[in-house]
């Protein structure tokens, strides 16, 4: 156990004894971990916000139950992608189709312009492919875009990301691989954007 | 290697989470296996692209808004924040802009514009009457009460200063037999004055009540032998006692209870 870890089991326990200040430090410390996962879960920065929030408040909350055996900061991301998965559930009943939108609105801002080649390097062009990766992503299951986003975003092992999805390592491995093949059908006839 | 790459080593051999010995193994094997080439290239450019992906950053406010809620939710207050938070609370009716919070002062503007007018316009004179009692303790006396009460101490002032004024050994018998009549009048009312005079529950009333009785027997018993008194010491006892100021005092508190009730 390396001396973060130690860190975060003693402020879990000084907040299982009842200090809120103590669960406040762990909040400081993972905030901006847990908001960016869940938006790299969800594509909205919005959405992001409340479920991050969401996230903490069910740790707190259930942090009794916390048994230990993984690493506080694995348990805190789980809760974060449950909680994610239910927001995506939640869409896919009352879709809206803000990414859509956007990157139709992109591509079209890019066909009006002149014929010449836009800047690799441009915000627009880094915009759209931004939008892309985030639409592949919308199309893979629940837990091939988890294993993607963790892998290369937050730079998981694999063994973590088979904690946090609840599988093995090696299966934690096929759903990074399998997620990678679908992004990357996906990209296929993008690739002059990408 | 001989063998074909298995599906759980691909991600680990693109993120280099394997040795080196089995890196070379498996490029060894990718020169000569065409299958396992392809395995590896369904997955390679999607493995460049997010290797390369920067996020966006978020919009600062709304960062900074889901930080400051999440310390909000998370920080015990300290006492002095507890306190700020309170004050803060307090001002709010006065400075909210809410229809509920403009009506409230609305309506303690005229509350206490109406609390005002009383003090300042209606009977001012009130302010300075002294009345001694509850209005609740004299609930039940009438009207005839409060003036057979002060016509009885109207009376007792009278025989109080006829005493105090009669010079030792120079009494007129006519003015003794006037002060032994008023005397036995006011004893005979005595019993009946301490009765009404219960409404006003006052101690001092009713020693005052007392002292009178036994000047008015002594006076009322002078041709009987049984005075315990002479009229020296019955003057005394009027000056001592400040008999005659009471008399004056309660009759002018009768009449202020009279005008309130």
């Amino acid at each position: 156990m390396n001396p973060g870890q130690q860190a975060d089991l003693k402020l879990v326990h000084k907040a299982k004894a009842g200090s809120k200040d103590a669960f406040g430090l762990l909040v400081n410390k993972y905030q901006q971990k847990v908001f960016y996962l869940a938006y790299d879960l969800v594509g909205d920065y919005d959405d992001a916000k409340d479920i991050a929030q969401n996230a903490f408040i069910r740790a707190y909350e259930r942090l009794s139950m916390f048994q230990e055996r993984a690493k506080f900061s694995t348990w805190l991301y789980r809760i974060t992608v449950n909680m994610a998965m239910d927001e995506h559930r939640r869409r896919k009943r009352h879709p809206h189709d803000t990414l859509e939108t956007h990157i139709r609105t992109i591509e079209q801002d890019a066909a009006e312009k002149d014929n010449n080649e836009p800047d690799p390097d441009s915000g627009e062009r880094q915009k759209l492919r931004q939008a892309l990766i985030n639409k592949g992503l919308g199309t893979l299951s629940k837990n091939q875009r988890t294993a993607v986003v963790l892998k290369y975003f937050h730079q998981k092992s694999s063994k973590e990301i088979g904690d946090i999805l609840g599988c093995s390592e090696s299966t934690a491995r096929i759903h990074i691989f399998r997620g990678l093949k679908n992004l990357q059908r996906s990209f296929k006839f993008k690739d002059d954007l990408l | 290697m001989t063998e074909c790459i298995k599906t759980d080593e691909i991600i680990p051999y693109l993120t280099g989470e394997i040795g080196p010995e089995q890196k070379r193994n498996i490029e060894k094997h990718l020169r000569t296996c065409e299958t396992c080439q392809k395995l590896i290239q369904q997955c390679r450019h999607a493995h460049i692209i997010l290797t390369q992906y920067r996020r966006d950053e978020p919009p600062t406010e709304l960062y900074s808004a889901y930080s400051d809620e999440l310390r909000t939710i998370f920080t015990t207050p300290s006492r002095r924040k507890k306190i700020k938070a309170v004050l803060a609370s307090v001002t709010i009716p006065l400075t909210s802009t809410k229809p509920v919070f403009r009506l409230g002062r609305a309506l303690a503007f005229v509350l206490i514009g109406v609390l005002l007018g009383r003090v300042l316009f209606l009977n001012p004179e009130k302010e300075e009457m002294f009345l001694p009692y509850d209005v609740q303790s004299y609930t039940g006396i009438t009207e005839s009460d409060l003036e057979l009460i002060s016509t009885f101490f109207v009376r007792s002032e009278l025989l109080l200063l006829s005493i105090q004024n009669t010079s030792p050994g120079q009494a007129d018998p006519a003015d003794l037999q006037l002060n032994q009549t008023l005397a036995n009048e006011l004893l005979q009312q005595s019993t009946q004055i301490h009765r009404k005079v219960n409404y006003f529950k006052d101690e001092s009333l009713f020693i005052f009540l007392d002292q009178l009785e036994v000047i008015l027997l002594d006076i009322s018993n002078r041709d009987k032998a049984e005075i315990r008194y002479t009229f020296q010491n019955l003057k005394k006892l009027i000056k001592d006692a400040q008999l005659v100021r009471h008399a004056q005092e309660w009759q002018k508190q009768l009449q202020q209870v009279s005008n309130t009730i």
